[in-house]
């Protein structure tokens, strides 16, 4: 049972640099929570914050109903998985594990049971002599994770752990993580700067931004519905396309979008209650929309879908094809930035080819330009 | 065949102005002392009279040696145990930041740029039985120098502290070699500070603490400035180290046969110390 409470917490380096601001979040027993933005945004300090590593300016922490703000690390009942694993490089893995329990006074045979079984778990039994510089990175990691579930804590911390492992391990490592949420039945708080990490682990997302909360909910419901510029730009790969676009209400209670800076006339529509909120607040104003690569297509599918009215003819010629086997992602200039389009593998269209490009506008999403919020995001 | 011979030569060349010094200010000195360590001599110095061994019988069965001996043993231990103690301590306590901490560390390590024998000087004055800082401070009446039971520990302590600024200088680049984030882990792992000092900084500290005491202990043996100005080896022969025994010999009694060889034992004795240390790093700091 672990309920982890920060109020309006603060971090402040010196009279002009905050690590974190106004910090407020509600963190329940056994959620995965991950912390994502993008370096300095001041995950880590908060993760630091909740271990008691790094004091608190102003706001207060609260573990299990419990005022925390001056506990020292050990009694807050939390274990850590550093970035670089932090192994005791003077012990071998066994005294690594052990350590921890070893502190506690655990009898001795106790801690040799533990041990053997948490090696078992990560498959480094026959590591258990070796000292950390006989480790590969991989090894290094499972056995840093061994020695923070070894005394089965309140609360799990990690700050990313995967991003010295090659793409490979770290992908196969994300499969275990989530088998071992699991299997713990434990609170995980992770740090990570990789969207695809924080979509693929956590149940619930925090993304930050300079020291402040972006948005937090569950990853479908914050990639569905991004709250602003940053969060729809940040997750997703490739991001979400962007275009400066100007309001203009039409007949038939349909609202156009007319993509600025374009050589042609691009028009696209927003239809029903979404066009009217925007037909009514911004009508020859400029509004930003966003676009993900899945949702923009080609004209075959985009006739299966229905969407054929909304082409944007683009001015240049495709400029790169990645073929990443189970899609292909186009990529155009477009209003001098990067356009990308991920399509069905089967698609054809080669470098140097023009196409016309089908928005599925049901699922675009329309920013105010000044305060950079998603307009249909209450 | 002319170019050939000439690289041949160069490396040797290269290798001329070392073995010049090496053998100008080490080895003909060396094999100097082990020569006259066999001979008895007239007062200037030159080898007279063969006697194979008998200067070193000779100083095996003196009573005055052997207390040289045993005196040598103990101001090296108090040397190095205190000398290292100081500096670890001195640069744990540093290892910290916080305001001011670089004139700590420039005090802390200050004893290594004073010369032995203004140190001593010193500490001739603070150990003064009348008018002494340590006297008037502790109310002790006490004539520290000129009292056989205080003098070697007065000597030692002051030559401790001379030596704590090079230990404290290389303790603090040990414990700057050990990464931080284990510290943090220890913590959230449950580890006192004191059980992170046992169980963490003196382990990360055993590489550069094994080579701080090889070169603590043959300095230690090699103390001479301090002795001759404190006490020159009284009182009653109980600061007697022998460097300072050999000094007394060779230039007082003008017995350069019997200076030389205490001088090829105290060769013999930091050589067994050093090879033993040596075997006992092979085994016990690694990682």
């Amino acid at each position: 049972m672990s309920e982890i409470a920060l109020r309006n917490v603060c971090k402040q380096f010196d009279s002009e640099h905050y690590g974190v601001k106004d910090f407020n979040l509600d963190i329940h027993d056994k959620e995965f929570v991950i912390f994502v933005g993008p370096s300095g945004c001041g995950k880590s300090t908060t993760l630091r914050i909740i271990a008691g590593l790094e004091e608190i300016t102003d706001g207060e922490l609260w573990i299990d109903g419990e005022l925390s703000n001056y506990l020292e690390p050990k009694e807050r009942g939390m274990s850590m998985v550093f970035q670089n694993y932090a192994l005791y490089p003077n012990m071998t893995v066994y005294g690594n594990m052990a350590y921890a329990l070893k502190i506690r006074k655990l009898p001795k045979d106790e801690i040799d049971r533990k041990v053997h079984e948490v090696a078992k778990i990560l498959e480094i039994e026959q590591l258990l002599d070796r000292r950390p510089a006989a480790l590969s990175g991989g090894q290094k990691q499972r056995v840093a994770i061994g020695s923070a579930i070894i005394r089965k804590p309140k609360v799990f911390l990690m700050d990313e752990p995967l991003s010295n492992l090659d793409a490979k391990l770290r992908a196969q490592m994300r499969v275990e993580l989530v088998k071992l949420h699991k299997q713990l039945d434990t609170t995980i708080i992770y740090v990570t700067h990789d969207q695809t990490e924080a979509m693929t682990l956590g149940t619930k997302i925090v993304v930050m931004k300079d020291g402040l909360i972006q948005q937090v909910g569950a990853p479908q419901s914050i990639y569905d519905n991004p709250v602003n510029l940053f969060v729809a730009g940040f997750l997703g790969s490739p991001s979400m396309n962007f275009f400066r676009c100007t309001v203009k209400a039409e007949e038939n209670n349909r609202t156009a979008l007319l993509l600025d800076d374009a050589k042609t006339v691009k028009k696209v529509y927003l239809d029903g209650t979404r066009g009217k909120q925007i037909a009514d607040r911004y009508n020859g104003r400029h509004v930003i929309l966003g676009i993900r690569p899945e949702d923009i297509y080609e004209l075959d599918e985009a006739k299966k879908l229905g969407i054929e009215n909304d082409s944007v003819d683009v001015d240049e010629p495709v400029v790169n094809r990645e073929m990443l086997g189970a899609e292909v992602i186009l990529y155009f200039d477009e209003q001098g930035k990067t356009l990308a389009v991920r399509l069905s593998p089967e698609n054809q269209t080669q470098v140097g080819e023009k196409v016309s490009l089908y928005f599925d506008m049901e699922k675009a999403h329309v920013f105010d330009p000044e305060t950079e919020e998603n307009i249909f995001v209450p | 065949m002319g170019n050939n011979s000439k690289s041949k030569i160069t490396p040797y060349l290269y290798l001329v102005p070392c073995m010049l010094i090496f053998g100008i200010f080490l080895f003909y000195p060396f094999l100097k002392t082990i020569y006259l360590s066999l001979y008895k001599t007239n007062k200037m110095g030159q080898a007279k009279l063969y006697v194979g061994l008998g200067n070193y019988k000779e100083l095996l069965q003196s009573a005055s040696f052997i207390n040289s001996l045993k005196v040598t043993l103990i101001f090296v231990l108090i040397v190095v145990v205190g000398g290292m103690l100081f500096g670890l301590i001195a640069a744990v306590l540093c290892n910290k930041a916080f305001p001011g901490i670089r004139v700590f560390s420039t005090s802390y390590a200050l004893p290594m740029a004073i010369a032995s024998s203004s140190a001593a000087m010193i500490f001739q004055i603070m150990l003064h039985p009348a008018v002494g800082i340590v006297n008037k401070l502790t109310g002790l009446d006490i004539n520290w120098l000129n009292d056989p039971n205080t003098a070697l520990i007065c000597v030692a302590i002051l030559t401790a502290w001379l030596n704590s600024g090079i230990n404290f200088l290389y303790f603090s680049a040990g414990l700057g070699n050990i990464d931080e984030t284990i510290y943090e882990r220890a913590s959230v792992d449950g580890a006192s500070s004191v059980q992170q000092f046992f169980s963490l900084t003196l382990p990360g500290l055993s590489p550069i603490m094994f080579y701080t005491l090889v070169v603590n202990i043959i300095q230690a043996f090699q103390s001479f400035g301090q002795i001759k100005i404190l006490t020159e080896g009284g009182p009653n022969e109980s600061t007697n180290v022998i460097v300072y025994s050999i000094y007394r010999d060779a230039f007082f009694n003008y017995r350069f046969g019997s200076a030389a060889a205490q001088s090829v034992i105290l060769f013999v004795i930091i050589m067994i110390i050093t090879l033993i240390m040596f075997r006992i790093e092979k085994k016990g700091v690694n990682y």
